[in-house]
């Protein structure tokens, strides 16, 4: 792992020490999303372990969105349409 | 403030679409058949998919209107097989890689641009963003916005056609070793490979020589921390690092140019056959 960047490395890697986390992993429509507790049923999303090729383009998965992951009546985010948010 | 909350939950849930007509289904007898006035199917779900994000997590994403361009930017460092820790803005490769993948295969983006404003990051990550966005069959361009440092300079030649703004900069440096680094010779030929890696590309995919590049990368006396050069602008134009100044109009115009073009060939390659 090469860094090849212009800001210090001290401001950087400050805190690299500590541990990331707590992630948990859910599989929500089909798709296994890592996520980061937020709330009771809600998760920020940290990355998109598995989706299909189309979730990448809609911005509802892009990481660091809230996702409500616990199934409840109708689903916030559509799925199966090849759209990406259009 | 409460009512306003309230009533602004109501306005949304009044936007609920009314339930699609049912084909083959005639007026009830005695009434003119009325034309349908209800949303088509799609815009019907969306609504009812903003007013479910509001009620569950109190967020809403602003409706977009239908582009063929995919837009994507490169902010911040460009996160690499590290996780970085969280004081810094990050492009995930392991998200652009698949969202370059997936614009390529969708019928729907007919070109992309590449908006870079970052600070340089991983060198494996940067290579592999560049080398995906230079082999893409779509039109392509980048504009350097604030910054295209580092890593950041061979993302921002790799496109079709690459635009920098009059007060943007880019940084052109050498690659440092991170971490424990062994005191042998060995050390250094595999820094300069590393080095020669940057170089290539970016003097396969720009009007740079080799000779001018390296010129600008061992510098002395520009930078403050580290030995290199700041282009800025019209420089990097100069240079023949960029292919323009310009903003997001030239941008788009350039691109929506290219998409023309590519329409066209096509269409010529499909009368011929």
């Amino acid at each position: 792992m090469t860094l090849y960047t212009t800001m210090p490395l001290e401001l950087v890697l400050g805190g690299i020490q500590a541990e990331p986390g707590p992630f948990f992993e859910v599989t929500y429509q089909g798709v296994s999303l890592q996520l980061q507790p937020v709330g009771p049923g809600i998760g920020r999303i940290v990355r998109l372990l598995y989706a299909p090729l189309d979730c990448y383009l809609q911005p509802e998965y892009a990481p660091g969105q809230l996702i409500c992951y616990q199934p409840s009546g109708s689903l916030p985010i559509q799925t199966g349409q090849a759209d990406y948010g259009m | 403030m409460t009512e306003a909350i309230t009533s602004a939950f109501e306005n949304i849930a009044s936007e609920q679409p009314p339930q699609p007509p049912q084909p083959g289904q005639p007026g009830q007898p005695g009434q003119p058949a009325q034309p349908p006035q209800t949303l088509p199917g799609d815009e019907g779900r969306k609504i009812a998919a903003t007013t479910e994000a509001v009620v569950q997590l109190g967020q809403t994403s602003v409706p977009t209107a239908e582009s063929n361009i995919f837009c994507l930017t490169i902010i911040g460092q460009i996160e690499g097989h590290l996780m970085l820790p969280p004081q810094n803005k990050t492009t995930k490769y392991e998200h652009v890689i698949p969202q370059l993948v997936a614009a390529e295969q969708n019928a729907k983006v007919e070109g992309l641009l590449i908006v870079l404003n970052t600070v340089g990051g991983d060198v494996e990550a940067g290579l592999a963003i560049a080398e995906i966005i230079a082999s893409m069959t779509k039109p392509t361009v980048t504009i350097v916005l604030g910054g295209g440092h580092s890593i950041g300079v061979p993302i921002a030649v790799s496109a079709d056609y690459s635009l920098i703004a009059e007060t943007a900069t880019m940084t052109i440096h050498p690659i440092r070793m991170n971490g424990l680094v062994i005191g042998v010779p060995q050390t250094f030929e595999y820094l300069e490979k590393m080095q020669e890696r940057v170089t290539r590309f970016v003097t396969r995919h720009s009007r740079i020589s080799e000779d001018v590049f390296k010129q600008l990368m061992f510098k002395m006396g520009e930078l403050t921390r580290d030995i290199g050069t700041t282009v800025i602008g019209s420089d990097a134009v100069k240079h023949g690092l960029i292919d323009a100044v310009g903003g997001l109009g030239d941008a788009l115009r350039e691109l929506n140019h290219r998409i023309q073009v590519r329409k066209t060939s096509a269409g010529e390659e499909g009368r011929g056959e």
